[in-house]
């Protein structure tokens, strides 16, 4: 493989990363379509949780099955201080982002340290326990109905979609920092080879459960905004469904990349909602795109458009 | 004394791939290790170096014990090591190679990274020669280039005592002397180093002293010299090569 120049590496990326969000902005101001822009917030809110995603399970390469857990956990965390301590949204925003750390740091602490096998199956538990709890102890997690009457950040659309747009970016140009700093290479050692990666001093298990609490975090919070935003929880945040929609997701778009998850989460969301017309055949009409493109675009959509692989 | 084991065994199941081997190794030596397949030469590294834990028996670095310390905090006390074979980050650049090996984590645990780290890179890749080849992704690198990069990755570390695992193995001749060249620069700046290998000539030329495994016990221990000519290890061991050598 030939050694690659910024220019060759980079391309056009920039641009049209500067033009999409170009487009992104101008989008509200052009269409009373309200449908369209509650889709593009959808969307942010997906990007986000599958860019974190993408960091744990594709940099570390700690398959996290959970990751609907602190979504979740984000979510009921802010339903619960809006209904007790009538917090601001700002605040109980970060603090389900922080109650999503810290039951990250937990199972951290007691999966990341052993074999990767080990932390699948635990993430994957704890998304179903949780799952479980919320969706039958009725007097406590409101059962299937959720929790209701969530206070806005605001009740203007225009509002929610430039702070969704807006948080979607800082979480986005957070990862992107990370990855590329040379923490990013360190967990691109770890991930090839754990074993090496001691040898050169560098203790795995504080790198993987701190990028773990990293991804957890944002999980969490924008499963706050999106609480706030919807104005309901209910125990669908919490299941496997997202956690697979979030894979789908990284997977089309390109895993690795930070960049594929938000092209994979824009396509994906946009077809299901569009395509609701089309809702029983929804899951097999998605799962067959999702095998076709695993396996004529291994490297996802993002590799298609930034031709050569970067990391 | 630099380091110290002391009845340093360890088991797998019926086997004992090291069987109450003590040594000490002094600042500023280069010790040869030797011994047939099998001997527990790479238990050796793997119990110094924290990749293993001893069945019984102390490990003592810079008179501090250390025999039950993992392997990355034995990293931080300047000790290094390579794998016979090359475990280099073959997806990551040459650079990031040794830049990532460079992080000392405790440092980064404190939210700082050393400010030296990249004038450190630097100079291990022009010690190695490796400067022309720095961003190439390791994994295209042929079998040397490998090699040198695990030294490169081990040297990041600012080891103080450097465990070489068969560093010369599938080496071509010019291969041999250039490496030979390196580690003798590399000991020049003050790094105790430990060497394992098969290849006789270049352990008798670069050791100053050698211990003879064999089945997992200690079975001499001297000069290269004195080893070459040991009744006990010509029989167990060397054979035709090192009545050669002692001749020679």
């Amino acid at each position: 493989m030939n050694v690659l120049t910024i220019k060759e590496k980079w391309g056009m990326s920039p641009l049209i990363l500067l033009c999409s969000l170009l487009l992104l902005i101008v989008v509200p101001f052009i269409t009373r379509d309200n449908f369209l822009l509650h889709v593009i917030i959808l969307a942010n809110v997906y990007v986000v949780l599958s860019a974190a995603w993408d960091i744990c399970s594709g940099y570390l390469g700690e398959v996290n099955l959970g990751h609907a857990a602190f979504f979740g956990l984000g979510a009921y965390t802010v339903a619960y201080f809006d209904q007790w301590f009538e917090l601001s949204p700002w605040i109980s925003t970060l603090i389900g982002g922080g109650v999503a750390c810290v039951f990250s740091l937990f199972i951290g602490f007691t999966s990341l340290t052993l074999k990767r096998d080990y932390f699948v199956i635990v993430t994957i538990a704890f998304a179903q326990i949780l799952w479980s709890i919320a969706s039958t102890w009725s007097s406590v997690t409101g059962g299937e109905e959720g929790i209701r009457h969530i206070s806005n950040f605001s009740s203007k659309v225009i509002f929610n979609y430039f702070f969704a747009l807006g948080l979607m970016v800082v979480c986005i140009a957070i990862l992107y920092a990370i990855v590329k700093s040379r923490l990013g290479r360190i967990l691109l050692a770890i991930h090839e080879d754990e074993y090496a990666s001691k040898a050169a001093g560098l203790n795995s298990s504080f790198y993987k459960i701190l990028t773990f609490g990293i991804s957890s975090f944002l999980a969490g919070l924008i499963g706050g905004f999106y609480a706030h935003y919807l104005g309901i929880v209910t125990p669908e945040s919490l299941s496997l469904g997202v956690t697979f929609n979030v894979m789908a997701m990284t997977f089309v778009g390109g895993s690795t990349t930070i960049f594929g998850p938000i092209i994979g989460a824009y396509i994906i969301t946009f077809l299901a909602q569009y395509l609701y017309f089309f809702m029983d055949y929804r899951l097999i009409t998605q799962s067959l795109a999702l095998l076709l493109i695993v396996v004529f675009f291994p490297g996802g959509l993002i590799r298609l458009i930034f031709k050569s692989a970067y990391r | 004394m630099l380091l110290e084991t002391k009845d340093l065994t360890k088991g797998f199941k019926s086997l004992l791939a090291v069987n109450n081997v003590s040594f000490n190794l002094d600042r500023g030596e280069i010790l040869g290790v030797i011994g047939p397949n099998g001997a527990g030469k790479s238990t050796l590294i793997d119990l110094i170096s924290g990749f293993h834990m001893p069945t019984s028996g102390t490990i003592r670095f810079k008179e501090e014990e250390i025999t039950k310390l993992k392997p990355h905090l034995r990293v931080r006390k300047r000790i290094s090591r390579t794998f016979q074979i090359t475990r280099v980050f073959r997806k990551l650049s040459v650079w990031d190679n040794v830049s990532v090996a460079c992080a000392d984590t405790r440092e980064f645990e404190q939210g700082i990274f050393p400010a030296d780290s990249d004038k450190r890179a630097l100079e291990i890749l022009r010690l190695l020669d490796l400067l022309k080849l720095k961003d190439q992704r390791a994994g295209s690198l042929n079998h040397y280039g490998l090699r040198k990069v695990e030294i490169a990755k081990a040297l990041a570390t600012r080891p103080e005592l450097l465990l070489l695992d068969e560093p010369f193995s599938g080496l071509i001749l010019d291969e041999i002397n250039d490496l030979m060249g390196i580690i003798k620069r590399v000991h020049q700046m003050g790094i105790t180093i430990m060497i394992i290998e098969h290849v006789m000539r270049a352990l008798m030329n670069l050791s100053s002293r050698v211990i003879v495994l064999v089945y997992g016990e200690k079975i001499a221990e001297g000069t290269p010299t004195q080893v070459s000519m040991d009744e006990k290890v010509i029989n167990a061991y060397l054979g035709k090569e090192a009545k050669l050598f002692a001749r020679g």
